[in-house]
């Protein structure tokens, strides 16, 4: 991966190579999580479906598919408490074109177009586009509630960072849609392309020279002053003051049980390695004790798993359980984190867990998705660091870090969706 | 043993077809600029096979719906250390899967692939089962159904096998039902396992920084030789029709979902692959994004970037679906039906072949990325009787009337069913 910095507060990362047969480039557009994440989250699907050359839904479409079905997909995400709006190009690589069909640079042209001359008038996007991704983002918004993995794991995040910019959703509020205009869509793109750092992602068969050229020129020409850069900041709390049980009835067949936790983190790297092989031990992956004891031994769920989730220094707990048996599962959870505290693992276990981990970094490089979710996830990081770097750090974890880690977690929030029998 | 080298020009890539000495087919796709590589391991047994036939045997024997995906889940213990417990130690990404007509069991790795690729032949070939495993499987896969009863998505997609089939057992859940799982025994798994699981009905699939010969040496020594296992698998006679054109279901969902199936008969056992690309190209021409029909249903306001086709196809069963979110699904339905009648009726313009054409061609490349998506898909392409490099090799001789013959023969707008959560 090469990394440069090429304008004011943009970072390009350059993954070369020609295995695959398509190329990515995925521009990231970084902006603090506020409460104005909905009209950002509205503006980025926006800039992806029409744009000031192709400006009705079909001749976007038909162009696309007119490069051997290259899509442009608007993302939103959050890193810490940062807001990250995606748009990312998949096209195919030339090599495997029909004729002498130049995709890549037709594709770059159409995404550029995308970003920096959308179909705009002085008084703001169209009226009737506007409309149309109120109503998609709306839409949106509802759907991912009905999935209840999901929705217990929003409502948990939502419940225990209230207080918290982290508490803010990426995808937006439903009841902030409706006020939004036109014209104030169209400042905060003008507001984001002067001042928000971006990040580019490109993976591919492609012509590096080319491509910095293509880039430094685009974002040099809107003359970025590089101290107006925003900056980018999130808040640890490295302890939960008060633990909190959230709980509610919907009308479901399973219930699902989220444990929020504190991982006693200072920022996203701090104390990294340790945290993140003693959170596989408790509960990522087959080996660990979630998984060996509460799914196989106790039989209480079909899935029961941790993850770390390290932009927040938090560790979220997540499983499905019969109602009546939530309780017991969080007993059964709390315990098997004292036993990771007390050193009550082996040694081989350790070794599963930093083979799992490292298995996973070592392989990044071969999709061509992994490659770009790690690039931005890198992407609010003040140093970007490949894979490969962390292999080694995590390799050279002691026992006496693990438990000093666990010793560190507190738990913060539970969340329990409980299914509302029908009869009640 | 003998093997042909299977290539693609286009594509410029190639890989081995193996006839080994036990009776197992393997494929080998040989990629030294990857770190990691993919094994899969198959069987072509999935739910849809719930009554069958040895050779020789007089009687059919019909086992409990969900009995294929609970063998699946039972296969990865053994009577010392469990598979997961022996993959734990290479720190490889070991899973499974069991779909409607085949049951795979896989890993991907970037260290340790010998040992891995032993461990996985292994702990498939070696089943054991006892009664009081069985009976604790009964309550993480009873959650499982639970989970899926619980998701608008595939609910809206069973609904939808259950409105469009009478008899064929694809019409059930994957993962059987809690009161049929209740009747599965240690004896039915065996009696399952004795008869699907034979080499001869299995394929191996290996992609990734490997050599042919290092797979070849681990089966050499892990897989012995079997004689052939003959068996009838017995699908019911479907009738023509549809069971009903209209099946609805409340689960207080916030954005109602749809899915609308054309319910084809097929002439053979799977569609042929040029049948399926055919068929997929109408469906984009139809409903795809650059479909005129796509711009308007959303510029109407009836359908959101959720909307999406498959051309449902296996063993026994075909129909090409819209699946969708809609707050009229009915009204989309119409102007589905509407769409295809009127391409039955004057055509498909050249300018909407091409483009489609072209679409469908980048999207074939695109699953030559991935060593996952290459194993997974030559394992598909064998069982369903083709090479992985079918599809692309056909876009050369694909013709707009070859599209125009698929929407009269798959899009019978008399013969659908609707399904909707609400």
């Amino acid at each position: 991966m090469n990394i440069k910095e090429i304008s004011g507060g943009v970072r390009l990362c350059i993954h070369k190579t020609a295995k695959f047969k398509n190329s990515v480039i995925t521009l990231n557009l970084l902006t603090p999580l506020s409460e104005d994440a909905t009209k950002y989250a509205l503006l980025i699907n926006l800039l992806a479906r029409t744009n000031k050359s192709y400006s009705t839904i079909m001749s976007m479409n038909r162009r696309l598919a007119s490069l051997y079905g290259a899509t442009i997909t608007p993302s939103v995400s959050k890193i810490g408490e940062v807001q990250v709006l995606s748009l990312s190009l998949l096209c195919l690589d030339d090599r495997f074109a029909l004729g002498n069909d130049r995709v890549w640079e037709e594709c770059v042209k159409l995404l550029c177009t995308c970003l920096f001359k959308p179909d705009i008038t002085p008084e703001g996007f169209r009226e009737e586009n506007v409309q149309r991704e109120k109503r998609l983002l709306a839409e949106a918004i509802e759907s991912r509630k009905d999935e209840k993995r999901l929705y217990a794991f929003d409502r948990m995040t939502e419940e225990m960072c209230r207080d918290e910019i982290y508490g803010i959703s990426p995808y937006g509020r439903a009841e902030d849609i409706e006020k939004i205009t036109g014209k104030e869509l169209m400042e905060i793109w003008k507001k984001l392309l002067f001042s928000c750092p971006v990040q580019i992602n490109v993976t591919g068969n492609i012509n590096e020279k080319k491509t910095e050229k293509i880039f430094s020129a685009l974002f040099d020409s809107l003359a970025r002053d590089k101290k107006a850069v925003t900056e980018l900041h999130t808040e640890f709390l490295t302890e939960a003051y008060e633990s909190k049980t959230v709980t509610e009835k919907q009308k479901v067949k399973q219930g699902k049980l989220v444990i929020g936790m504190r991982a006693g983190m200072t920022y996203d790297y701090d104390n990294y390695a340790a945290i993140k092989v003693m959170c596989a031990i408790f509960g990522s992956g087959t080996f660990s004790k979630l998984f060996m004891n509460v799914r196989e031994k106790m039989s209480l769920c079909y899935y029961c798993s941790a993850r770390l989730i390290n932009s927040k220094g938090l560790i979220v707990v997540e499983s499905d359980v019969e109602t009546e048996n939530a309780l017991k599962a969080l007993d059964a959870i709390r315990n098997e984190l004292d036993e990771v505290r007390k050193g009550n693992f082996t040694d081989e276990v350790i070794i599963n867990a930093k083979k799992s981990i490292t298995d996973t970094f070592a392989s990044v490089e071969d999709s061509i998705v992994t490659v770009n979710g790690w690039m931005t996830a890198q992407s609010t990081a003040g140093i970007f660091r490949t894979p490969d770097s962390f292999i080694e750090e995590i390799n050279a974890v002691s026992r006496e870090e693990i438990i000093l880690a666990a010793s560190m977690v507190t738990e913060d929030t539970v969340f329990i969706l409980e299914s509302e029998k029908e009869e009640e | 043993m003998d093997f042909t080298t299977v290539r693609n020009e286009l594509l410029n890539e190639e890989y081995y077809e193996i006839n080994h000495d036990s009776g197992l087919k393997i494929f080998v796709m040989e990629k030294p600029d990857y770190s990691g590589a993919y094994a899969i391991f198959g069987t072509k047994y999935g739910s849809v096979d719930t009554c069958f036939r040895l050779e020789g045997e007089k009687e059919y024997t019909s086992v409990p719906e969900g009995i294929a995906h609970f063998l699946e889940h039972k296969l990865f213990e053994s009577e010392e250390l469990d598979a997961f417990t022996r993959f734990a130690e290479t720190g490889a990404n070991a899973n499974a899967y069991t779909s409607f007509d085949r049951t795979c069991y896989l890993f991907q790795c970037s260290q340790e692939f010998k040992k891995n690729l032993e461990i996985l032949l292994d702990f498939v070939k070696a089943p054991y089962f006892t009664e009081e495993t069985v009976q604790k499987e009964q309550g993480i896969i009873g959650q499982e159904i639970r989970m899926y009863q619980d998701s608008p998505d595939w609910q809206v997609l069973f609904n939808l096998l259950r409105g469009m089939y009478s008899n064929n057992p694809v019409r059930i859940d994957i993962a059987g039902t809690i009161e049929s799982i209740a009747q599965i025994n240690a004896e039915l798994l065996y009696s399952c396992y004795n008869t699907f699981y034979n080499l001869s009905n299995m394929a191996l699939a290996v992609v990734g920084n490997v050599k042919k010969d290092t797979v070849l040496n681990i089966v050499d020594r892990v897989i012995k030789p079997e004689a052939t296992v003959k068996f009838e698998q017995i699908i019911p006679e479907e009738p023509k029709a549809v069971a009903q054109k209209h099946i609805e279901e409340e689960m207080g969902v916030d954005m109602p979902k749809f899915a609308l199936g054309f319910k084809e008969c097929l002439s053979s056992a799977v569609p042929s692959a040029r049948k399926s690309l055919t068929v997929n190209i109408a469906l984009d021409i139809i409903g795809g994004k650059v479909s005129p029909l796509y711009s308007e249903l959303m510029e109407k306001g009836l359908i959101n970037p959720a909307f999406g086709k498959e051309y449902f196809a296996g063993r026994g069963f075909a129909a090409p679906i819209f699946t969708g979110e809609s707050t009229n699904p009915e009204e989309v339905k119409n102007a589905i039906i509407g769409k295809i009648e009127e391409i039955k009726e004057k055509g498909i313009s050249d300018e909407d072949f091409n483009v489609s054409l072209k679409k469908m061609y980048g999207n074939a490349v695109l699953a030559f990325n991935d060593v996952d998506d290459m194993a997974n898909n030559i394992i598909d392409a064998y069982f369903n009787g083709q090479g992985l490099f079918d599809t692309v090799e056909l876009y050369k001789t694909i013709t707009k009337r070859d599209v125009e013959k698929a929407v009269e023969e798959s899009f019978d707008t008399e013969n659908y069913c609707l399904s909707i959560i609400k």
